[in-house]
């Protein structure tokens, strides 16, 4: 089957009972969920587990496509599936903040191909900050800066994959930007060069 | 509005869209005009463009396996992200449900105290009695304008029981705060002592709202509820009067009781409102 085919087609095709159909556009898009839930969860192993359910949960749910964008709607589905686990973890709080004794909460450490040791390792350290500091935001305005800034999508996308007004989007983002600003400034030996001289200035 | 006036205080929100390329072009021109004069949000525009900067360096981790469905996944149960009802959901919806049910049953009680109330104010005997109180009361008032006129008229009051439903906040004159002893003892009343219109005795309760005017005495003879009181300027109002002339008796305590209803049915539809859109969210989520 040709990678090219348009996602309407194989929906199409996958709609009939054709898996193979609908496993091509798992392939075109499983590294973007897989990345979507890695950062609103900030570990891989639960962001394997949401991203394999929403998966699973899209081709179940085919028929409830209505047209329009459907990384869009696969997002949203694999949001929810993120929302789900963010949820399970507020119910066994004593699971979730002993991130140390269980293996399966690896911290995310992303390859890295900066050149020297000492850039590596200060780019290590700002993922990680990065993270941290994703973690610390409301679910929402995570979702909306993680489609924002780690997808790519515009802010009509990110509109509908959350299903709200634009201006609510421009606000979660901008909250999130903000908040984000404060957390890593409190980290200044961290971050790009701008950020900390701009900071220091204050 | 002018565009200017937008731009009046440091425009946040548009100055992250700005970093993304989102504004319209009347709005973006016009917000690079304030960012060139304001340090502040030049400022912040940098730093916010080094977050996004940074957040966009973050690398694409590769999926660590194939998502590709199998013929046992495309056959499985529905996946727990369909269902969008937790624990904490549930308990959500049957706290709702428990509290609006208390509201609507304590607002049937008291809607039935109200009844009751406006039933035993509009037989002869107790208005009789109630009108025999308060030349008592004003009698005992005046008199001394001591602590005894509580302690004295509560009784003499609730003989006659009425209004008992409604006592409980009995107003409170330039003397003392003995009348709401009275009040608090045998529940009405002592506001008889302002009903003769003297110097010596304050006709503005608490909440200055008590008095009626003489013509709508007739109202609540007829065991109406004195509405529409009347209320003066400077906060004084005429004292009502029966309709041979007797200075009646009208506190705040029907006033009272009408807010306190009217504060329950707010709750109860509040509460109401609370349920339903628990429901719709569950609705929605499952869509």
């Amino acid at each position: 089957m040709d990678t090219d085919t348009p996602d309407l087609d194989l929906i199409a095709r996958a709609r009939q009972g054709d898996l193979n159909a609908f496993n091509v556009l798992v392939e075109r898009y499983q590294t973007g969920v897989y990345n979507l839930c890695l950062r609103m969860l900030g570990a891989p192993a639960p962001a394997e587990d949401a991203a394999q359910e929403a998966f699973i949960s899209a081709y179940r749910s085919l028929d409830r496509f209505r047209g329009g964008s459907f990384r869009a709607w696969l997002f949203r589905i694999a949001a929810n599936a993120c929302y789900d686990e963010l949820r399970r973890r507020k119910a066994r709080p004593a699971t979730s903040l002993d991130r140390s004794s269980d293996e399966d909460e690896r911290p995310v450490e992303p390859p890295d191909t900066a050149p020297s040791m000492e850039e590596r390792a200060a780019n290590v350290e700002l993922h990680r900050a990065l993270q941290d500091a994703l973690a610390q935001l409301p679910h929402e305005q995570r979702l909306a800066i993680v489609l924002c800034d780690v997808q790519g999508f515009d802010y009509a996308e990110i509109a509908e994959t959350m299903r709200v007004s634009l201006g609510t989007v421009k606000s979660r983002i901008s909250r999130a930007r903000s908040r984000l600003r404060a957390i890593l400034l409190e980290q200044r030996e961290l971050l790009p060069g701008f950020i900390r001289q701009s900071g220091e200035e204050q | 509005m002018s565009i200017l006036d937008i731009f009046s205080r440091h425009p946040r929100r548009d100055i992250s869209a700005h970093a993304d390329g989102e504004l319209a072009p009347d709005r973006r021109d016009a917000l690079e005009a304030h960012v060139t004069g304001c340090e502040r949000c030049h400022t912040e525009l940098d730093e916010l463009l080094a977050v996004r900067s940074a957040l966009r360096d973050l690398p694409q981790v590769a999926a660590p396996r194939s998502f590709t469905l199998t013929p046992a996944m495309a056959e499985r149960e529905p996946a727990p992200v369909a269902s969008r009802t937790t624990p904490s959901f549930v308990a959500m919806r049957i706290a709702g449900a428990g509290f609006a049910a208390v509201l609507a049953v304590v607002v049937m009680l008291d809607a039935g105290g109200i009844v009751d109330d406006t039933g035993g104010r509009s037989s002869d005997e107790s208005s009789t009695a109630l009108f025999d109180a308060a030349p008592t009361n004003r009698d005992t008032a005046t008199t001394d304008g001591s602590g005894e006129y509580g302690f004295d008229a509560a009784p003499e009051v609730s003989d006659g029981d009425i209004m008992g439903g409604l006592a409980g906040t009995p107003p409170v004159d330039d003397d003392s705060i003995l009348p709401a002893i009275g009040g608090g003892v045998g529940g009405p009343y002592g506001s008889e002592d302002v009903l003769d219109g003297s110097e010596e005795y304050p006709t503005l309760d608490p909440f200055g709202v008590w008095q009626e005017p003489a013509g709508n005495t007739t109202n609540l003879d007829d065991g109406a509820r004195p509405n529409d009181l009347d209320t003066g300027d400077d906060g004084q109002a005429a004292a009502p009067e029966s309709g041979d002339g007797t200075p009646i008796a009208l506190t705040a305590e029907d006033d009272g009781i009408s807010s306190l209803l009217i504060i329950e049915i707010g709750l109860a539809a509040i509460a109401a409102l609370a349920f339903g859109g628990s429901f719709v969210m569950r609705r929605r989520a499952q869509s």
